[in-house]
């Protein structure tokens, strides 16, 4: 909205646990015990101190935030702080009362996630059978009037189906459809090989959400966003790194985007340690990415730098081992070949393709 | 366009809210959140779901007086909230 760093989003990861295993999450691959989670006391306070720092909508996310008992009050703190509330969720485990109880605690809108529209293979990015569930809480969503944002993040498997997935969004009245490409980060860089679509699939997948779009225009908002594998410019991460985004850990951490405790070398402040604003404005990995000061060529010189801010700062530490350099999605990148030959072994007919699924830490 | 006839009101995913920073309306929805103008904020208030589109556009008229873009800018506006699903009540 704005060009000074100020925060309008807050992402409150309330756990990494989660029963689904997706192979293709973005929490950290190397989930730790030790990463006690925040208590509701700690969470209330993080909430009052996000709303007074300008902060306008919160998801409340996770992992599954379901699992967390409290999550009834959140919403509720939330709401007491005047924030837009969402739940952002696999809708595992839930059943219709406690969906009905988060209604009634003030809960704004839902973002529900799916793998396919078909069972088997929802089953097989999932890691567990949930689609029956979901189906079943999509309708409870639409039966208590709660505005639905149907998710699916999307990959080889499914790419091909995004004309049933828009058949199963409208079916389940979604105002909102995300069709997210896979971001090759977290557990999807480790099954990145078996992730990764062919051009022509993404081509097809396309050319068929513009038609949806235009179709269900004023009915069903539509967001297909293309993966940075294939385009020749980097998305543009978070909006820019610490501008508008902030992202609470399980255990506290405060980043500027949910990926970015992995960037070893960077120094992250805990909630409960610092106050948050103190830690937006002064926090070392805040400001570490915050402008163009740290910037290198191509991304110093370059007139997109406003535009993408270089990138993807995690992007760029996983695959070329330097958080500060240019995005390897970049075609303007010195690394830009790691992205190219990933996205050309998908063109190549895959072996069998191993999944590796994600394990989440044991329940406290 | 929207018709003139019609009668918009919000739909009961957004709200408005006054920025505490900026002083701006903001128009907030799932995912996303819109800055509005003052004029925005103006049309915003009077979409209650008894006024038509003409008598808003009249209403703002008489605070501002009228100029020749005027109802052109506010149908611009509100069709933009009708495609994003923003609005009820303007069904032809």
């Amino acid at each position: 909205m704005s060009n000074a760093p100020r925060p309008y989003t807050l992402v409150a990861e309330l756990t990494y646990r989660c029963p689904l295993r997706c192979v293709y999450c973005s929490n950290p691959v190397q989930i730790e015990k030790r990463w006690a989670e925040l208590d509701t006391e700690l969470w209330r306070r993080v909430l009052r101190e996000a709303a007074a720092l300008g902060v306008v909508q919160v998801h409340l996310s996770g992992g599954e935030p379901l699992l967390r008992d409290d999550l009834g009050e959140l919403i509720a703190a939330s709401r007491a702080a005047d924030l837009y509330t969402s739940l952002i969720t696999s809708g595992v485990p839930l059943e219709r009362a406690r969906l009905a109880e988060l209604a009634q605690r003030g809960l704004d809108a839902i973002q529900l996630s799916f793998q396919d529209d078909r069972a088997s293979d929802s089953r097989r990015i999932a890691g567990v059978a949930a689609l029956p569930q979901k189906l079943a809480v999509a309708a409870w969503v639409r039966e208590l009037g709660l505005p639905l944002t149907v998710n699916v993040v999307l990959q080889r498997s499914n790419i091909e189906r995004v004309p049933e997935i828009v058949a199963l969004a409208e079916r389940l009245g979604a105002d909102r459809l995300e069709l997210a490409n896979t971001t090759y980060l977290g557990w999807a860089l480790t099954n990145r090989d078996a992730l990764v679509p062919t051009r022509a699939a993404i081509e097809r997948a396309r050319e068929a959400a513009r038609v949806a779009t235009e179709r269900l225009r004023g009915r069903m908002e539509i967001l297909f966003v293309l993966p940075d594998y294939h385009t020749d410019f980097p998305r543009p991460c978070m909006g820019g790194w610490g501008r508008n985004i902030l992202v609470i850990a399980p255990d506290g951490l405060a980043l500027p985007c949910h990926q970015a405790r992995t960037i070893a070398g960077l120094e992250f402040d805990n909630v409960r340690e610092r106050a948050l604003g103190e830690i937006w404005s002064d926090s070392p990995g805040f400001r570490a990415f915050r402008g163009e000061d740290w910037m290198q060529e191509p991304c110093r010189s370059c007139e997109r730098r406003a535009t993408d801010f270089g990138g993807c700062r995690c992007q760029a530490f996983h695959l070329v081992g330097d958080a500060a350099a240019t995005d390897p999605a970049c075609r303007l990148s010195p690394k830009h070949s790691i992205v190219v030959a990933a996205r050309e072994g998908a063109e190549r007919p895959p072996a069998a393709a191993e999944l590796v699924y994600r394990r989440a830490p044991t329940p406290r | 366009m929207i018709a003139l006839d019609a009668r918009p009101r919000l739909a009961p995913k957004a709200r408005l809210r006054v920025d505490s920073i900026s002083g701006k309306t903001l128009l907030v929805y799932p995912e996303r959140g819109l800055a509005l103008n003052p004029t925005g904020a103006e049309v915003l208030a009077l979409c209650d779901g008894e006024r038509r589109v003409s008598e808003i556009i009249a209403a703002l008229a008489a605070r501002h007086g009228a100029n020749t873009g005027l109802a052109d800018e506010v149908r611009d506006f509100l069709q933009k909230l009708a495609d994003r699903n923003l609005l009820r009540g303007i069904e032809p």
